[in-house]
């Protein structure tokens, strides 16, 4: 008799924690498909990825049956689309594209580019057809910093305004930095920046599709010399805008 | 170099001298004064030889002007001992060059002058267009007799990358700056070089546009394509045991390190997940951990973690720019550069042996960057601005000598030192 008993217990303890388990998983994926489908999370895309790749951690360890480690991993995840759901992406701004539909059109039917025929920085071989007739402003960033500034978004605006008006024009984001610190960092430090900026420009509903990033860490300076001047022209950076094919 | 022939050896017990490895004296570094008996042709040889017994942390090569003063004989009653005494030479080399058609024969003795006899001496002959490695495997021995070490690192190579025409190519080198070859010779950028093995190398390249890792087989010329996933694909270097290959992909848009399979190229296991910048691995020699770089607290830091990913932890508080760590072929230490309050780069290690305690190897000597481990773990070879531009330096493991290898205006970047090499 006292055996069942302690079986009963355990048993309906085992169905307790499934049920919790299991409750904390439908919670989990659903608001993991609420993020996903909510474009005003669209820039932290990287962020509701780590957490989806949690859950699906926790799933494979439920599955096995390792159900605390599979908790730990659902909590982790849960942690994340708390601090997901605290930070909208900024809107994008009415005031920026305040054009009407017919405006747009009107704006790009007298645009008509031109295209000249670049070689790539990093390989000769390569050759880029860049528009010739829109100015690709330069963004600057702080040492070690991947922000944008309050200048920076201001160009970003306008590269902005000639996408979303020249919907045939792809644009090709090139990270760089100044020529302190290791090459190899330095790679991923300009990858960063470009990666910001691309993020910035999915959130203002450009198809990622359009949007091509290139790092090119320390190779590539705008300015070799040693000076606090042109480190900061270094830290940069870059557009290149492309007829797509 | 199967054709050597020991002569006249009279080998004291090495035991005996043994304890010159130990001799931590600065001030009083024991001199070799090298006599040579040799033409202009051998020119070469000589500065290989004379850069290679200079690296010995307690070496000190007799500048030849003051050598050539000194009275020497082709029998040992005719060498002036007393003279080279004077000079507190503690070693003094006859080396004797000797051209025979395509060859080079090379009979080297060594005397003490203190004890007026000569200790050591054995006979060498390789084809000329070896006179650097012969150079190199002569340094190896005498290494060797002096340290009572089996092995010396001589004969080992640095790769490097230089622009070419406004694009940097990859090198190799040996280490007296002698046969600099290349190994692209491409129009687009490569970049961070890294030996896997004797005869390959990983480097970076964004040959089709992105960057992606490549490996060069030195032997064949066969260039393989690693990985070239979407973003990143960068800093290769190969586990201990040649299984995987640990490097930084950005595929998922943020970068972090991954293990893939040397032969394959196909993911084996994810190491990092977080939104900071992760690079720049380093295998722990037993392959067990790997150092790197981290900005997850904010700035750039030097982090460990297994090789499985698992027990991440910093391990550098100091500073705010840690970057490029090296770990140690025999485990007990993890080199970085470092950007101090000055806005200056140093080379430092962590002492694993002792809690983790910071020591500065470089100082007041213009910026000091990219270290590598020699593969004993005794040298150190880096680049310094300390004569303008970047050039190639080695200093031993705890920065007592240095000595300059490169020697020319340009501007080198990531000297990285090959594993062992016998030839």
């Amino acid at each position: 008799m006292k055996t069942y008993i302690i079986l009963l217990i355990l048993f309906s303890s085992f169905i307790i924690t499934s049920c919790k388990t299991t409750k904390d998983f439908t919670k989990t994926k659903n608001s993991l498909e609420e993020l996903k489908n909510n474009q005003e999370f669209d820039c932290q895309k990287d962020n509701i990825k780590s957490a989806e790749d949690l859950y699906k951690e926790a799933s494979e360890l439920q599955k096995k049956g390792d159900d605390d480690k599979a908790e730990i991993k659902i909590m982790a995840a849960n942690e994340i689309i708390k601090m997901v759901k605290t930070k909208k992406c900024p809107k994008k701004e009415k005031v920026i594209n305040n054009d009407t539909p017919q405006e747009v059109k009107e704006k790009k039917d007298n645009f008509k580019p031109n295209i000249s025929e670049i070689k790539d920085p990093a390989n000769e071989n390569i050759s880029l057809k860049v528009v010739s007739n829109y100015n690709p402003e330069t963004i600057y960033f702080a040492f070690n910093s991947y922000q944008i500034s309050e200048d920076a978004q201001k160009i970003l605006l306008k590269h902005l305004d000639f996408l979303i008006a020249n919907p045939q024009v792809n644009v090709k984001i090139g990270g760089h930095t100044d020529k302190r610190g290791s090459e190899e960092y330095n790679l991923i430090l300009g990858e960063k920046r470009a990666l910001v900026v691309k993020d910035f420009f999915i959130s203002q509903g450009i198809p990622k599709e359009r949007i091509e990033i290139t790092t090119y860490g320390e190779e590539i300076l705008a300015d070799t010399g040693n000076t606090e001047e042109a480190h900061a022209k270094n830290r940069r950076v870059e557009f290149k805008f492309i007829l797509s094919e | 170099m199967k054709n050597i022939l020991i002569l006249l050896t009279l080998i004291l017990s090495i035991n005996i001298y043994a304890d010159v490895d130990i001799v931590a004296n600065q001030e009083a570094l024991p001199l070799i004064g090298i006599s040579y008996k040799a033409n202009n042709l051998n020119k070469n040889f000589k500065k290989s030889l004379n850069f290679y017994l200079n690296m010995i942390q307690y070496f000190k090569v007799l500048p030849e002007n003051l050598s050539k003063n000194i009275k020497d004989g082709e029998k040992i009653v005719d060498i002036k001992f007393s003279e080279w005494r004077d000079l507190k030479v503690e070693y003094l080399f006859k080396v004797t060059l000797k051209e025979e058609k395509n060859k080079l024969k090379v009979k080297v003795l060594i005397y003490s002058p203190i004890e007026e006899k000569k200790i050591w001496g054995k006979e060498y002959s390789d084809y000329k267009t070896n006179i650097h490695e012969l150079a190199a495997f002569i340094a190896n021995d005498i290494y060797g007799f002096i340290s009572g070490k089996k092995n010396g690192i001589f004969l080992t190579k640095i790769s490097y990358a230089k622009k070419v025409r406004g694009k940097k190519q990859i090198f190799i080198m040996n280490i007296d700056e002698s046969k600099k070859q290349p190994i692209t010779k491409n129009r687009a950028i490569n970049m961070l070089p890294s030996w896997a093995g004797r005869h390959k190398i990983l480097f970076t390249s964004y040959l089709r546009g992105n960057t992606d890792l490549y490996m060069r087989n030195l032997s064949t010329g066969k260039l393989l394509s690693i990985s070239s996933r979407r973003g990143l694909n960068t800093g290769g270097v190969l586990s201990p045991d040649g299984k995987t290959i640990a490097l930084t992909l950005s595929k998922d848009g943020n970068s972090e390190i991954y293990l893939i399979n040397s032969k394959t190229g196909k993911i084996v296991k994810r190491l990092t997940k977080n939104l900071a910048l992760d690079t720049s691995p380093s295998w722990s020699p037993d392959g067990k951990q790997i150092a790197f770089v981290s900005n997850r607290g904010g700035n750039p830091h030097i982090y460990i973690m297994n090789s499985d990913g698992t027990e991440q932890k910093r391990i550098t508080f100091q500073g705010n720019y840690n970057q490029t760590p090296k770990w140690s072929p025999k485990g007990d230490r993890i080199l970085f550069t470092a950007r101090d309050e000055r806005n200056k780069f140093d080379i430092f290690y962590i002492d694993l042996s002792d809690e983790n305690k910071i020591v500065r190897l470089t100082q007041d000597n213009g910026n000091n960057e990219e270290p590598s481990w020699s593969p004993d773990g005794e040298f150190i070879v880096f680049l310094s601005t300390r004569s303008g531009r970047h050039q190639i330096y080695i200093m031993d493991k705890d920065g007592n000598k240095t000595i300059r290898v490169t020697h020319d205006k340009g501007r080198y970047y990531t000297p990285r030192w090959s594993p062992w090499r016998k030839k």
